[in-house]
């Protein structure tokens, strides 16, 4: 079974988990713009970076039969500086033609501050001026809630939002529904601690169901490991679910969705309706 | 909040007690894991002190919801450590 990452930072990640990756038989990893681990000094070190992502990162991946894609934008951690935010944001246009850039990407907040919540807004005009899809972070722990319900709440009263080209990112039991019941795509991030646990995801896909779902490992330059979602893979299979299943949360949606950007080359095995009839 | 559908969208096919089996012991591990960490905790310099730290009541609440009997027990679980909506 093909499997298709949907978010991970391999520029934090060493060749091994390519190596890792592709003996899973991941075909295809996505790397959304994000925070460094420390404050970036300049926009130009965004640029900097955009490069990296954009055409550094996909011939390391080749090397290893996976295809590399990327989300450009200036992620919540930074946003708070709006000079600086701004600056990268001037210059984000210059990236969305490259071939393998999906769309705006991870968007969102952080500590829910009112300029993050500002340059959000900006980033999804540019994301609609541009006909870009949209790859939003929701923030962590104790702020996930109220983070998650302003940026849905302004993306569904802003009128010109398609829900079918917005993923809302590490979603957890209680941000999924609000999710789910408005129309958007829910991304849910295996990661040790402080996000979901392999059993929990698929407690999710019992609950909501496996349409509009995705599952990602978002591995980074923390504890975190690409090879988490093949345990969610192995938790489907330990819970006796259909091998059909697993194929459509873990190959098929990632291609429903990002395929919308017609650079994106992985083509499903099924149409949606089909996959997606439990 | 408890508003997560009570009919399972892809529906678990093993049963219940198969369930309790594969599970039972990661289940008891977390709870046990938890124990010995609030012993660690007050074992050392100004232990009892800490106990009264907010973090910990909170741990004390979640329990609470384990004992309560009402279901979409880890949405509840996650709510608790939210900051609220206003
Ligand atoms: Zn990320």
């Amino acid at each position: 079974m093909k499997v298709i990452e949907p978010h991970i930072h391999m520029i934090a990640r060493t060749t091994q988990d390519y190596e890792r990756m592709v003996r899973m038989h991941t075909v295809a990893c996505c790397e959304p713009a994000f925070w460094a681990g420390y404050d970036r000094t300049s926009s130009q070190a965004f640029f900097d970076y955009f490069t990296h992502i954009s055409e550094f990162e996909p011939t390391r991946a080749a090397q290893y039969q996976i295809e590399h894609y990327c989300w450009i934008c200036i992620n919540p951690k930074e946003a708070d500086d709006l000079v600086l935010a701004r600056e990268v944001i001037s210059f984000i246009p210059e990236f969305l033609h490259k071939p393998t850039v999906l769309g705006i990407g991870e968007i969102g907040l952080n500590l829910n501050t009112v300029n993050e919540m500002t340059i959000f807004q900006e980033q999804v005009e540019l994301a609609l001026k541009y006909e870009q899809l949209i790859w939003i972070h929701t923030p962590h722990l104790k702020d996930k809630l109220k983070g998650t319900r302003m940026m849905l709440d302004y993306l569904k009263g802003h009128g010109k939002v398609n829900p079918e080209k917005v993923c809302f990112d590490h979603c957890e039991e209680h941000t999924l529904k609000m999710i789910v019941d408005a129309g958007f795509w829910a991304a849910m991030t295996i990661y040790p601690v402080t996000k979901n646990s392999p059993p929990r995801v698929v407690d999710a896909l019992e609950t909501y169901g496996i349409d509009h779902m995705l599952v990602d490992a978002s591995g980074d330059w923390g504890p975190s490991d690409p090879g988490t979602l093949h345990d969610a893979i192995f938790e489907m299979k330990k819970r006796g679910h259909k091998e059909e299943h697993m194929e459509t949360v873990f190959y098929n949606n990632p291609c429903y969705f990002l395929g919308q950007c017609k650079k994106f080359r992985p083509s499903p095995s099924l149409p949606k309706e089909k996959a997606w009839a439990v | 909040m408890a508003n997560t559908p009570t009919k399972p969208v892809l529906a678990s096919p093993r049963t219940a007690e198969k369930l309790l089996d594969i599970y039972f012991l990661d289940m008891r591990s977390a709870l046990l894991e938890t124990a010995a960490t609030l012993d660690r905790i007050e074992r050392a310099e100004n232990g009892s002190d800490i106990f009264r730290d907010p973090r910990i009541g909170k741990l004390v609440e979640a329990c609470e919801i384990l004992k309560d009997g009402k279901k979409n027990r880890a949405e509840q679980f996650l709510v608790l450590f939210s900051d609220p909506l206003e």
